[in-house]
């Protein structure tokens, strides 16, 4: 069951930021500057991203977080890590997972939200899709990731009633 | 696209945004029509000043971001911002606008954008610029889709009073630039 991170938590995701490795869900996550002590990061999860996490007795399994929130567009970036294997589509777990979503997006006032995926990352465009979110382009040769350039998959899930013109 | 020649007889410096340029920015950045191409929403007086003072200061190294005027005979014809430089993936976004009409549209804007690929690619070391424009800004998409492809479609991405806007994020990389412009990269 997901749940919005505690402070332990927030720590915990901090030294995998601060990793000179770092993965792709930090992809901008606040901007080309990195957040580099503690108290600006965690204010930043805080305020302006909602970060929650799934755990099962006091192991985090994963968590998602809505990030560059922004209020006037009604908008943020999302992503998602799970540490042991992306959950199946139409599984309890991404039942689960879309119901604390639809959550955090009533509780940011986000209807829109984007998703920046590998291309090589399968599991988690099944599960994208499996929320609901839709493919809208390829930003080509976009990201700088373990010695190679990547594309990145741009995906985004809407609420009822945002409809495109 | 406009023939080089006709480009040559034209010479643009490039200089920092400094703040000798606040009044200009000021004046420029009041246009409603500006507003409209590069905000997101409607502008307060108190967001403008910030958002000049950020120009004003912008460093490429530590916020990630530089604002650079392009010059013809010392009047102000372009502004460009480089924006969410990224030094390890090498790319950035740029919100570019032409403060001027002459000379004639086409080669204003092509002979800009060839400085714009130069401090990028040349100087910057960048290796993909790319470029969010509103869907209503049909303008924009027609002029920079002569030098760089549409990646991305943005459904309903932006609020326009009561409806949404799609937005298009288009790239290109130095070499597709040189190839467009018919020549070789350095």
């Amino acid at each position: 069951m997901f749940r919005p991170a505690g402070a332990k938590e927030i720590r915990d995701l901090f030294k995998q930021y601060l990793s000179p490795t770092y993965e792709p869900f930090f992809v901008d996550i606040s901007g080309p500057e990195l957040l580099m002590n503690f108290r600006d990061f965690s204010k930043y999860c805080r305020q302006d991203a909602a970060l929650w996490i799934s755990a099962q007795d006091e192991t985090i399994e994963g968590f998602f977080l809505l990030f560059d929130i922004q209020p006037s567009l009604a908008l943020a970036n999302f992503d998602i890590v799970y540490f042991s294997g992306f959950p199946r589509a139409g599984s309890v777990e991404v039942a689960a997972l879309a119901t604390a979503l639809r959550k955090a997006c009533r509780q940011t006032r986000v209807t829109r939200l984007q998703l920046l995926a590998l291309a090589r990352e399968r599991e988690k465009l099944t599960l994208a899709a499996a929320l609901g979110f839709r493919r809208e382009g390829t930003l080509q040769q976009h990201f700088f990731h373990k010695g190679g350039y990547h594309d990145l998959i741009v995906l985004a899930r809407m609420e009822r009633g945002r409809d495109a013109s | 696209m406009p023939r080089r020649s006709e480009m040559k007889e034209y010479r643009l410096v490039a200089c920092r945004v400094e703040t000798r340029h606040r009044n200009l920015l000021s004046r420029w950045y009041g246009s409603s029509s500006i507003q409209k191409a590069l905000e997101d929403e409607p502008c307060t007086a108190a967001y403008l000043r910030r958002k000049i003072a950020k120009l004003i200061s912008s460093d490429p190294f530590r916020d990630g971001q530089c604002a650079v005027i392009l010059e013809m005979n010392s009047r102000p014809i372009a502004l460009v911002h480089f924006m969410w430089i990224n030094w390890i993936s090498r790319t950035a976004e740029i919100d570019f606008t032409l403060l001027s009409e002459k000379p004639r549209g086409l080669v204003l804007g092509a002979i800009a954008i060839d400085k714009v690929a130069q401090i990028a690619f040349e100087e910057f070391n960048l290796r993909k610029l790319y470029a969010f424009i509103y869907g209503d800004n049909r303008r924009a998409l027609r002029f920079l889709g002569r030098y760089m492809h549409v990646e991305a479609v943005l459904k309903a991405y932006l609020k326009r009073g009561r409806r949404y806007e799609d937005t298009y994020v288009l790239g290109v990389t130095p070499a597709e630039y040189y190839a467009a412009v018919g020549r070789h990269y350095k």
